[in-house]
């Protein structure tokens, strides 16, 4: 079996890289281009810890070819702070104390990026909904639920849409 | 995962071909959201993978002659959110919003649901009581198959080995009937542990057919034809679906498991039947 060539944009960065076919995407981020954010949590769909944003839409990294990525613009959770400065997401995750371990988060995070670019004023329940993908096993979701809807809301000024 | 060659064909006769050549030891991926969990549990080990998504048009949403197309490799999202879709058969895009989570939802087709033919999907009942057809292309030529007989197992599917399915076609408008889909899950975003899909054409207050499809009640969907009779011809009146409900009960053979007991998941079957049917009706 050989190994395919692909090219990953990835962070505004472009990669190429030769993988297995059998190679999964989470793993070329985490093991090929030590993007350890998103994580290996249930490697079967079901907790979201390994979330990214492909072509603007968030998938789960587990469940995802490295080669079906091929050509695709990737955002991971280390791509969001500009220059230092964190995304509102990951600031209004801070102070309203909706990171506990911090395992979820990462993927938390770009889903819920992804939520607010598809609807910028989401109601509560559309949120839940929303991070139904994403498991947590600390917070109880509450803060996580606030702190989105604080971003949605304007609190933290406009939110930056995924590229 | 085991190892595998993988092959992205750019058209439908160069899958069928590969497909073909490979027989038996070939897998077709479309959004993979199925198929590669059980390649890492190793319950498919496939040597070859057949990848769709290089295939230009097959995940299209359009319409024509009263009936929508939806392309095999429509993502579950594009069907929730296509105007066309809310705007010609308005359930399709319920059902799509509620199936696993928005990331799954991104990648999982319809047409990759359908195949893969787990008894607790969404699509396949859904399809079955609003009377949709597919059309299946292999090296031999094309094919219209209806979605009642699709499933033969569990997950398992009435298509050949060389063939693939790469469109869906629905009634809709005025042709769509008045369709809903109930389901439950432990957890939101979990497989169905009983689903109920009901569709009815109504004219005025009389119920001029039904159709009541179980998901998560056997090994393929059931068509529920007792409970369909005791709506058809009839006002749907509390009796009606009282009575509907009761024959989804007798007919259900979900099996016991962590979700639940047999008999616990055909009362459930039951109370979904009923809101299946209120809700197609508003």
């Amino acid at each position: 079996m050989q190994d395919r060539g692909i090219t990953l944009t990835v962070n505004g960065q472009s990669h190429d890289l030769s993988v297995k076919p059998s190679m999964l995407l989470r793993d070329v981020l985490r093991d090929k281009l030590n993007l350890t954010g998103a994580k290996r949590g249930c490697d079967e769909g079901m907790c979201g810890a390994c979330t990214v944003i492909m072509n603007g839409q968030a998938v789960k990294s587990c469940m995802v070819l490295a080669v079906e990525a091929n050509g695709k613009n990737i955002l991971t959770i280390e791509g969001l702070a500009q220059n230092g400065t964190l995304h509102p997401l990951q600031q209004s995750f801070m102070d309203h104390f909706a990171v506990q371990c911090g395992f979820c988060s990462p993927g938390m995070i770009l889903t819920a990026l992804t939520l607010l670019h598809d609807e910028s004023s989401p109601t509560e329940d559309e949120v839940r909904l929303g991070i139904v993908g994403n498991l947590c096993r600390c917070t109880g979701y509450v803060k996580i639920v606030q702190a989105i809807m604080d971003v949605a809301a304007g609190q933290y000024g406009p939110a930056a849409t995924p590229s | 995962m085991r190892d595998f060659e993988y092959f992205e064909p750019k058209s439908v006769a160069e899958a069928c071909s590969i497909l073909s050549e490979h027989e038996g030891e070939a897998k077709v991926l479309a959004g993979g959201q199925s198929l590669l969990v059980l390649m890492k549990e190793r319950v498919y080990s496939p040597k070859y993978v057949v990848d769709l998504k290089g295939v230009v048009g097959l995940d299209e949403i359009s319409r024509s002659n009263g009936q929508l197309q939806i392309g095999a490799l429509a993502t579950h999202r594009a069907v929730e959110l296509s105007p066309l879709v809310k705007e010609r058969c308005p359930s399709l895009a319920t059902v799509a919003s509620r199936i696993g989570a928005l990331q799954i939802r991104n990648r999982g087709t319809i047409g990759g649901s359908v195949c893969h033919a787990d008894p607790a999907g969404d699509w396949a009942p859904v399809l079955i009581a609003l009377g949709a057809q597919g059309r299946a292309v292999s090296s031999k030529g094309e094919k219209t198959v209806s979605f009642e007989d699709f499933a033969t197992d569990y997950y398992a599917n009435a298509l050949a080995s060389d063939e693939i399915l790469v469109e869906i076609r629905v009634p809709a408008g005025a042709s769509c009937p008045q369709a809903a889909y109930e389901k439950f899950s432990l957890r939101e975003g979990e497989m169905a542990m009983a689903g109920v899909a009901v569709a009815l054409t109504m004219e005025g207050q009389i119920c001029k057919e039904a159709r009541v499809v179980l998901a998560a009640a056997g090994p393929r969907p059931i068509r529920a034809t007792q409970a369909e009779q005791a709506l058809s011809g009839n006002t749907v009146d509390s009796r009606a679906i009282a009575a509907a409900a009761t024959l989804v009960r007798e007919v259900a053979k979900p099996v016991g498991d962590i979700r639940g007991s047999e008999a616990y998941k055909k009362e459930i079957l039951a109370t979904l039947t009923k809101r299946a049917i209120a809700s197609a009706l508003r």
